[in-house]
């Protein structure tokens, strides 16, 4: 269990170095786009728009990408504290036997 | 009275021949010679106004027609009609069909200069590859860069199957992880209640897990697309630019609705998560109060 946690922190970590590389990539093309527009004619605006929309269509596929490790993070995140209390529930019956031994007058 | 029609004795005349009196036919024969020399006094060619009437129709009727010859008074009408024809396609027609011819030259002229001049698509042209090549260096790094980091064998084959981004292996998640993270305690092992949390909290980290392998097939194939159609654009007409615009925003529309739904299981995971919490120190309440009431009981009774 320590591993796979392990595994999704080290997951999760890598992920955001390349969304972070993607976000730079997008907000510099987001630059270039406007640049862009700004000496556009109208015959050569629907290129830039219709790039536009698939540069947004990528954005959405990029935080697909991190909205899936964010929930494999947080699987194994409430599996993780799932198995705490499938422990503890098996402890406590344990220490609940020991204890109720123990106060149980003889 | 004999019929002089029927009578024999008539003698055939001619067509131009002129009627004479008629006689009786006693006189007749009383006075052939009176007869004889009458015809002799009548010859059939006398020419009589009948006869001259007659013959001058035939001849006005076989008379040809006259012909018109070239360069006569007609003529000169026609080339009349004609250059005032000209003069009327002139005014009427040349001069407008000039001024269409001249107006779609400047439209023409406008369109190159101002709407779609070939520079500006070239330069829009030749933007769109550059963005193309940078987004996929970024697509390729989310494709192709591993991050799996687990070491042994049954975290290592859940991870694999978590990060394989094919929706197929959805079905093989829920064994690997009881291998994993083992399964829902026996009935007598635990109270209902904590069983019941135990096994709803395993089934909604396996459908976030399965949650999160599909969206990442569906990003996948948003990126394979958005690829396609940036190449498209970047060997589009200035026509066709607009119809890859309106696929990009159908698949952005279809893009907002998968995040959407990975936004709810991840909400739907967040929320398992509080309720567990809250589940527990529900457990620990009760459980302290028949510990306390244990102690009490000990402590009391001795």
């Amino acid at each position: 269990m320590m591993d796979i946690d392990d595994a999704l922190g080290q997951e999760n970590l890598k992920t955001t170095l390349i969304a972070d590389q993607g976000s730079d990539a997008i907000l510099d093309t987001a630059n270039q786009i406007e640049n862009q527009v700004a000496v556009s004619t109208p015959g050569s605006n629907p290129y830039v728009t219709a790039q536009t929309q698939v540069a947004n269509l990528r954005c959405q596929a990029y935080m697909q990408k991190m909205i899936a490790a964010e929930l494999r993070q947080e699987a194994g995140r409430i599996a993780h504290d799932n198995v705490l209390v499938k422990r503890r529930t098996s402890s406590l019956a344990g220490i609940n036997g020991l204890i109720s031994g123990s106060l149980t007058p003889r | 009275m004999p019929d002089p029609r029927r009578s024999t004795s008539r003698l055939p005349k001619s067509f131009l021949w002129l009627r004479k009196k008629q006689v009786p036919p006693d006189a007749a024969k009383l006075a052939p010679s009176i007869e004889a020399e009458q015809q002799s006094e009548h010859p059939w060619y006398r020419p009589t106004v009948l006869k001259t009437a007659a013959v001058i129709l035939v001849a006005l009727l076989l008379m040809p027609g006259s012909a018109r010859g070239q360069f006569g008074a007609d003529i000169a009408a026609i080339m009349a009609a004609l250059s005032k024809m000209q003069s009327l396609m002139n005014k009427y027609m040349a001069t407008p069909l000039k001024d269409i011819n001249q107006a779609q030259q400047t439209t023409m002229k406008y369109e190159q200069e101002v709407m779609y001049p070939l520079n500006a698509i070239n330069q829009a042209k030749s933007s769109v590859m550059q963005f193309e090549s940078k987004f996929t260096q970024v697509s390729n790094m989310f494709r192709t860069v591993n991050v799996s980091s687990a070491t042994l064998p049954q975290s290592q084959n859940l991870e694999s199957l978590l990060l394989s981004r094919n929706a197929g292996n959805v079905s093989a998640v829920s064994p690997q992880f009881q291998n994993v993270y083992g399964v829902v305690m026996a009935q007598n092992s635990a109270s209902p209640s904590v069983r019941s949390m135990t096994d709803m909290t395993d089934a909604q980290a396996q459908d976030a897990m399965k949650r999160a392998i599909q969206i990442d097939a569906l990003a996948d194939m948003e990126l394979s697309e958005a690829d396609q159609m940036g190449q498209q654009l970047s060997q589009a007409a200035p026509g066709s630019a607009p119809i890859l615009e309106a696929e990009a925003d159908v698949w952005v529309v279809r893009a907002n609705a998968y995040t959407q739904a990975a936004l709810a299981e991840l909400m739907r995971t967040r929320g398992i998560d509080i309720a567990n919490q809250s589940k527990v120190s529900k457990l620990a309440t009760s459980d302290n109060t028949g510990n306390n009431g244990l102690i009490n009981g000990a402590l009391t009774n001795r």
